[in-house]
């Protein structure tokens, strides 16, 4: 063998290698939603087999439709949603609010009070779980959705996003607002927000994500099963043996998980990209 | 000349009023749910309270309960009666399991994607699908294919040569590896994402001098890569940290809210939660989340200190 | 239409002095450019005019107002910036509409007042675009329209055509000085660093230099009667070679000597002793053989820009820069020079003022 062809041949088997190593992976990471998939048209007693079958014989929909026919669950679909709603709008609002008053506007305090609510990224949401459950109790809105939206609608990562995109705007664009009459709260209408679309659509996607998953503040803050979401109100039903097989957890669980997996499929492209640039869910 | 109310002040004056309107809601809420419960935490560390009652001052009581939890817990009490320290000593391990062996895996998975590959999209999208999953669906996902007959003892004995099959959600030896298992497979492929655009910015130039320099494709990911992307490295690490030593959705699902077998998933979060929802003792949970907040300060602050400071 | 009027205006942004006692005045329909290299305080000035910045001291008067206390939108001056500022979410149409729209003109009228502007700037086809669907040079006509369409008696540019590329930028230089100055006989402010800009659009050019003002004056008195050595080496290209100098009186003659050489001047210049005499590279004398009152030089570099070239010539340990004949070829590695005696200019030494020339 030449020196060349031997080359060629390394090349080749790293390739190959490479392929292998990552093909093995997609498969553990897609394994779960496959078997999800698959098992959820199964009778338990067959997804259950040992080892594993992977046609669904009988195919069947009664784990669907036994979840369908507890009430609960489509409350918690609804509540869910409403939820997600909440704080998706809530976010969109008043964190674009917030963003363009410290990227483009001085007040007095202004970067004091930047940095304080950045401080708060720091702090864990355990320190303040308990006052703020107090506080939510004495505002007479536990076991409500909009109390615990209420929590939820200004987050300081949407803010400090919000902030970072106003200030990339470019400054001739503003002042050119100024000299054609706007003021500060018209220039956030007419040219800041219409400008501001991307960034709003990246924290309504975060917020959507991050919202329609939670379940600490879910668990916490709504008490009664009618008024739980999606996450809480599956592990509830899990725990407290709700069906005797497992096939309408999983069925569950894939409803559950259906709108951010194809949320994510369809924005793959913007989300990846997006999601390294701000650095991360959590 | 300028009277008192020149254009510029009126202008001026306009612009704080409306600057101060718009943070005014976001200000206010961050203010009374951030800082105001931060302060309010801290006061109630110092009282023992039933949410219902009076407010009865204890000093440093509630600290001095955490600390007996943890001397009981080094001197070998049962988990019940030291949950804190086991909870701890859980959520320790359970660290060390998962921030290494996450950060590690994702930066392997980015260097094999990091290549001129097709389908490079698809791996990313199905690496990334599960951090956009709620970690409460993933995890009641999982106990299935963590059952003894289920589909992970399945894959094991095909791999292993004379694997026994496990029961691992209601083993005290192997629920936390379970749990831990289930977080890797939540975060690294999030993490692995992150890495891949790290080192696709990393400038080609660089990698081509030390080519012409004659550094082989082991040397450069040594030489280059790692030093390049150690600023990513610190950031996922802390990011890892931060989320790892707060767990609590994997195993209030996985473990249950006690804890499991013996306790053999009990966190330190859980432990905050029943302290506060479960044993009605908000001044304990409101000192042991202050613990919490030290250890997790310590940690990141250490870190970081040594390795640099965080940078996306 | 209104004159511009700047009284002792000073800008300081915290110890940084922007601009330092401005007086100048800008006439009814004038052209005026500022010109400057760059960080001089040009777009500072304009930005006061305009309103966007507060003058920390001093009157700015648009036609017989004070607007010190006026709001920018009600100065009745128009701006057009650099990067052109268009509202990118908006059509042309959108663009040109807006301050209407802010001002709260009727709809109708709205309509009618851009038609006519777009009209008037040929841009009428591309009113239902938006501006990244624009060439460079249409997105400055639809800047310039949307200033247009407020009927400013004051037109403000700052380095409107540096975005452009050098082509067009000749040809839109020439359309602009059109518009503003022939067509709609408007009182004009025009921020450039570029001098060929200034020379060939201005009626009036005022040279600043780290926030003051050094000249004003017709493209020809700054050119032909630069103030001082600023303003002579700042305009004109190559720039204007300076050396120094000592100018004495000897037998009724007038002899500038500047140690390698000496000239004698044409006539008594006022002053006597150190002196810095200049004269631009196009205005030398060149012999290729040795010559009474020539100075050699080596050369160290020709530079040739189609038909002109211009040899870098050592001058003891000093280097300047002289205008070749056409004829010379590139292999020449000396000359013989001498300035012009009619075309030179003398500078006191330590105020850098033109004395004579
Ligand atoms: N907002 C500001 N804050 C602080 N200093 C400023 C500000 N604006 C301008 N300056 C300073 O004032 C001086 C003049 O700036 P100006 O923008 O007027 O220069 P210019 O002549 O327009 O230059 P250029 O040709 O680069 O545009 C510079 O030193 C600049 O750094
Ligand atoms: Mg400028």
């Amino acid at each position: 063998m030449t020196p060349k062809e031997k080359e060629r041949l390394i090349r080749r088997i790293w390739i190959v290698i490479t392929y292998v190593v990552l093909l093995t992976f997609a498969l553990v990471y897609l394994m779960p939603f496959i078997r999800s998939l698959v098992a959820s048209f199964m009778t338990w007693a067959q997804a259950s087999r040992y080892p594993p079958e992977w046609i669904p014989n009988p195919f069947t929909l009664e784990n669907y439709q036994k979840l369908f026919r507890l009430e609960l669950f489509p409350r918690w679909i609804r509540n869910t949603a409403l939820y997600a709603g909440l704080i998706v709008a809530g976010n969109v609002m008043f964190t674009s609010m917030a963003g363009y008053a410290f990227a483009r506007l001085k007040f007095p305090g202004r970067d004091v009070i930047f940095s304080a609510l950045l401080s708060l990224l720091m702090i864990p949401m355990f320190v303040t779980l308990v006052p703020n459950y107090i506080i939510i109790y004495k505002l007479g809105l536990i076991d409500n959705i909009f109390g615990l939206a209420l929590l939820g609608i200004t987050n300081v990562s949407s803010i400090f996003l919000m902030r970072q995109y106003f200030m990339s705007l470019s400054n001739e664009i503003f002042e050119a607002a100024r000299l054609d009459g706007c003021g500060p709260i018209k220039a956030f209408f007419y040219i800041a927000l219409p400008l501001a679309k991307p960034a709003l659509g990246a924290v309504a996607v975060y917020q959507f994500l991050g919202s329609w998953n939670a379940f600490i503040g879910p668990l916490i803050f709504l008490r009664s099963p009618e008024n739980f979401t999606l996450p809480v109100g599956l592990s509830f039903a899990f725990q407290r043996a709700m069906w005797t097989e497992y096939t309408p957890i999983i069925a569950g669980s894939l409803v559950a998980s259906a709108p951010t997996i194809i949320l994510f499929l369809v924005l793959n492209k913007y989300l990846i990209r997006g999601i390294v640039v701000t650095g991360g869910k959590g | 000349m300028f009277s008192s109310f020149s254009f510029y002040e009126k202008a001026r004056n306009k612009e704080i009023v409306a600057g101060l309107s718009l943070i005014s809601i976001a200000v206010i809420l961050n203010i009374v749910f951030g800082y105001f419960a931060m302060m309010f935490a801290l006061y109630l560390s110092f009282f023992k309270w039933d949410y219902i009652g009076e407010m009865q001052f204890v000093g440093l009581k509630n600290f001095e309960i955490v600390i007996r939890d943890l001397i009981r817990g080094l001197h070998g009490a049962p988990y019940l009666l030291s949950p804190f320290y086991t909870g701890l000593k859980n959520i320790l391990i359970y660290t060390a399991i998962v921030v290494p062996v996450q950060t590690f895996l994702a930066i392997v998975l980015a260097a094999f994607a990091n290549q001129k590959i097709k389908g490079q999209q698809f791996f990313k999208v199905s690496y990334f699908l599960p951090a956009t999953t709620s970690s409460v669906i993933v995890a009641l996902i999982f106990i299935w294919l963590f059952m003894k007959n289920g589909f992970i003892n399945f894959a094991l004995a095909h791999i292993i040569p004379g694997f026994q099959p496990i029961d691992w959600i209601n083993s005290r030896e192997y629920l936390l590896l379970a749990i831990a298992i289930v977080a890797i497979w939540g975060t690294s492929g999030h993490f692995m994402v992150s890495f891949l655009a790290a080192m696709q910015a990393i400038p080609k130039e660089i990698y081509e001098a030390a080519m012409l320099d004659g550094a082989g494709p082991i040397r450069r990911f040594f030489f280059i890569t790692i030093p390049m992307l150690r600023p990513m490295i610190v950031y996922v690490v802390v990011m890892g940290l931060i989320g790892a030593l707060q767990m609590f959705d994997l195993a209030w699902v996985m473990a249950g809210a006690n804890g499991g077998p013996g306790g053999a998933g009990y966190t330190v979060a859980l432990d905050i939660y029943n302290e506060a929802f479960t044993r009605i003792r908000p001044g304990v949970a409101a000192a042991k989340s202050w613990f919490l907040f030290a250890i997790i300060f310590t940690t990141t602050y250490l870190f970081q200190k040594k390795y640099g400071r965080a940078m996306r | 239409m209104a004159r511009v009027l700047l009284k002792n205006v000073t800008k300081k942004f915290g110890n940084v002095i922007a601009v330092n006692k401005l007086n100048l005045e800008i006439k009814d329909g004038e052209f005026m450019v500022l010109l400057g290299p760059s960080g001089c305080g040009k777009s500072t000035t304009l930005r006061m005019i305009a309103g966007l910045e507060t003058p920390t001291e001093g009157e700015i008067w648009i036609g017989e107002q004070l607007v010190n206390e006026i709001d920018p939108t009600k100065r009745n001056t128009a701006m057009v910036f650099q990067s052109y500022a268009l509202y990118p979410h908006m059509t042309v149409f959108g663009n040109i509409e807006f301050p209407l729209k802010m001002a709260r003109v009727p709809k109708q009228e709205r309509i009618k007042k851009v038609k006519e502007v777009a009209e008037f700037l040929g841009i009428s086809e591309l009113l239902n675009r938006k501006p990244s669907e624009l060439s460079g040079g249409q997105q400055q006509r639809v800047a310039l329209a949307r200033a247009l369409v407020r009927e400013p008696e004051v037109f403000l540019l700052d380095e409107p055509l540096s975005n452009l590329d050098a082509k067009i930028r000749t040809q839109m230089r020439f359309e602009l000085k059109k518009l503003l100055s022939y067509e709609l006989k408007i009182t004009t402010i025009y921020v450039t660093h570029d001098q060929v800009e200034a020379m060939t659009m201005a009626d009036r050019i005022a040279v600043m230099n780290r926030g003051v003002l050094q000249q004003v004056g017709t493209p020809d008195e700054i050119f032909y009667k630069p103030s001082n050595t600023f303003v002579a080496t700042f305009v004109g290209s190559p720039p204007m070679n300076l050396i120094e100098g000592e100018i004495l009186k000897k037998d009724n003659k007038v002899i500038f000597d500047a140690g390698e050489f000496s000239l004698e001047l044409p006539e008594d210049v006022g002053i006597e002793g150190k002196a810095v005499l200049g004269f631009r590279p196009q205005h030398v004398q060149i012999a290729k053989e040795e010559k009474a009152g020539f100075v050699r030089g080596k050369i160290l570099g020709i530079e040739k820009l189609g038909v002109e070239s211009y040899g870098h010539v050592t001058y003891g340990n000093l280097e300047i820069v002289i205008q070749l004949p056409e004829e010379v070829g590139s292999n020449i590695t000396e000359v013989y020079w001498k300035p012009k005696e009619d075309r030179i200019y003398i500078f006191d030494s330590k105020t850098k003022k033109l004395v004579y020339g």
